[in-house]
């Protein structure tokens, strides 16, 4: 990743960005983390490969309103899920230098990541310097996914009970998550009380439930959710049923496309009647 | 003859047969790749992990949903208090983490001027048999938090795993009978302290720490914390609730429910002023709290080094990073005003 350094070297002599997003090695935890580079001296120990998992975007609308200009590496799926963020104009384009990497795949506990399975494009839509050879699509897989949809209903329903009883709804799904960031959400409302605050199997199936329709047509499938969750809930399972669904019906996949609006945002001619009936007949 | 009393390997079922007869015995289990902990079933293999249990003991004394009173809404004045359960349980396995963290719990529900009866009932009924850790795991820093592995404080009895068994000792006259089962035996061991690593999450003094209210830092540190509540539900002294009512299939309760300062909603006051309402405030109140107000309120900071919240934390830049590098800015600043 030597021509990242130099690029990112010259943006910041140039005074193009003032700060960058990216990763770095940590000695302390002794892995990858996370990391906003604020001056060019530290640029050295910028790095990005397979342990770069984190998606940076959700960090840019607090960077943004504090720094006028800001890079940020970018991946695929991140690249993606930026896509979206701009057309819902939660980040002004403008103040963004992209700096997309040709994505390898990263991985999870020294794992490959499930979600690289089924990635669409390893380069960011977005991308004002691009490092790195593109990939061909892969059609997604949803191996996962398909485990679940083999299931009888109570079957379903015994494997989400025990995973969403766990739940401590410590609300690092929502935190994490890029493209949920309403500003009150739903599950902080008191009046009216939509979800129950308390931890237990109802109120959290209502959460998880809503938090995965609240991002049909968004979700990049970024995989954040599911990595962090500290009781390891696989939430990426719900978000993947609902990206299928927009797969069959629309023909989207999230973000993909720069400028385009969310399938669920607009009405068109071409739409699917299911929309209105439901999936199931 | 030394004060400990040991148990041979092969035994370990029959002394945890034996004890489960007389208590509620909990005890940590492999759950995935993730150490729970869970009521002792005689067909479980048992295991004791090297270092901290994963879930923290908080969780057995207060819940992450207490129910605190039923009523019904037809009748009037129907409310009914909830009370605990009067069964000796004994929790076996825990840490000096772990019972740091009932210490301070202790102090902010039994001794701070309100006693909390459900968490009295819970505190009354359990007896805590604690584990003088193997090893320190790769993020514990209790010995920088005035504590280590092998303290004693808050248990009732504790044990040390060795090659070929177990060594008790009593701490408290909570529990004459338990050391006389037969399966103990006297022996000529014991358990030499060995030299506890230190210094890697060193801490200033509160009263250093408390003056950084104002200092840039903050803005600089929470850059990138994304506020979730996942260092504090997993932290043994994060103890903040808020209360709901709530009603499920005609039966209303009264709860109280894990809250945490890292939350927006959690300031947020009645006409939607928040006086927390970024990042750096919020981050910035819970390192104050764990090292300055609870000084102050509490008589004790409240981190007991666990290294939970660094195991927890999405971007594994959690908490006691946060205190390293206020440490040094503090040093730093000292050091300049010296030179100035």
């Amino acid at each position: 990743m030597k021509e990242l350094i130099v690029k990112a070297k010259e943006l910041f002599e140039l005074k193009i960005i003032e700060v960058l997003l990216g990763w770095k090695y940590d000695e302390i935890i002794s892995d990858v983390r996370p990391y906003l580079f604020k001056d060019i001296s530290e640029i050295d120990e910028l790095i990005y490969d397979r342990r770069s998992v984190h998606n940076l975007t959700n960090y840019l609308p607090n960077i943004t309103k504090r720094y006028k200009k800001v890079g940020i590496v970018l991946k695929g799926c991140d690249g993606r899920s930026l896509t979206t963020q701009i057309v819902e104009h939660r980040i002004n384009l403008n103040q963004i230098v992209a700096l997309a990497v040709g994505c390898e795949g990263v991985d999870i506990d020294e794992k490959q990541a499930p979600k690289c399975d089924d990635c669409p494009t390893n380069i960011s839509p977005i991308a004002d310097y691009v490092f790195g050879e593109k990939k061909t699509a892969t059609e997604p897989g949803y191996d996962q996914l398909k485990k679940i949809e083999a299931m009888t209903d109570p079957e379903r329903w015994d494997f989400f009970a025990v995973e969403f009883d766990k739940c401590t709804r410590c609300y690092a799904c929502r935190q994490i998550c890029p493209l949920c960031y309403c500003e009150l959400c739903i599950a902080d409302q008191h009046e009216p009380k939509w979800i129950e605050a308390s931890a237990k199997l109802s109120s959290n199936t209502m959460w998880h439930l809503t938090r995965a329709y609240h991002l049909a047509g968004r979700c990049s499938d970024c995989g954040e959710c599911d990595r962090i969750c500290p009781e390891d809930i696989p939430l990426r399972l719900l978000n993947n049923a609902v990206e299928k669904s927009v797969l069959e019906m629309f023909n989207v996949r999230a973000g993909t496309i720069p400028d385009e609006l969310p399938p669920l945002v607009v009405l068109a001619k071409e739409d699917p009647d299911e929309i209105l009936g439901g999936r199931h007949e | 003859m030394s004060n400990w009393k040991k148990l041979k390997l092969k035994d370990l079922n029959r002394f945890l047969d034996e004890l489960s007869s007389g208590y509620e015995l909990w005890i940590p289990e492999k759950e995935k790749q993730k150490w729970i902990w869970s009521i002792y079933d005689k067909t479980d293999e048992v295991q004791f992990p090297p270092n901290i249990i994963d879930e923290s003991v908080k969780a057995l004394f207060f819940p992450k949903r207490r129910p605190i009173a039923e009523f019904d809404l037809k009748k009037k004045w129907s409310v009914k208090q909830v009370e605990t359960s009067t069964k000796p349980r004994a929790i076996m396995g825990l840490r000096s983490c772990d019972a740091e963290g009932i210490n301070y719990m202790d102090r902010v529900f039994l001794h701070s001027g309100y006693t909390d009866e459900l968490y009295k009932g819970e505190r009354d009924r359990t007896l805590l048999i604690g584990m003088i850790c193997d090893e320190m795991g790769e993020n514990c820093h209790c010995t920088d938090r005035n504590s280590s592995p092998d303290k004693t404080e808050g248990m009732d009895i504790i044990f040390k795993r060795v090659p070929d068994g177990f060594l008790f000792r009593q701490i408290t006259e909570k529990v004459s009978d338990i050391l006389n089962f037969g399966l103990l035996i006297d022996t000529d061991e014991i358990y030499e302290a060995p030299e506890w690593p230190r210094g890697r999450f060193e801490v200033a003094a509160p009263e250093d720490v408390l003056d950084t209210y104002d200092d840039e830092f903050w803005n600089d540190v929470s850059d990138i914390c994304l506020t979730c509540g996942g260092c504090t539900f997993s932290c043994p002294t994060c103890l903040c609730f808020l209360v709901a009512d709530e009603k499920f299939k005609g039966k209303c309760e009264r709860v109280t429910v894990w809250d945490t300062c890292q939350f927006s909603a959690y300031s947020r006051m009645a006409g939607g002023h928040n006086p927390r309402d970024n990042n750096a405030a919020r981050v910035r109140n819970r390192t104050l709290d764990k090292f300055g107000y609870s000084e102050r309120k509490y008589g004790r900071t409240s981190c007991t080094g666990c290294g939970r919240c660094v195991i927890i934390c999405p971007l594994k830049r959690s908490f006691p990073y946060i205190a390293r590098n206020l440490t040094e800015r503090i040093k730093e600043k000292k050091a300049a005003s010296q030179g100035a």
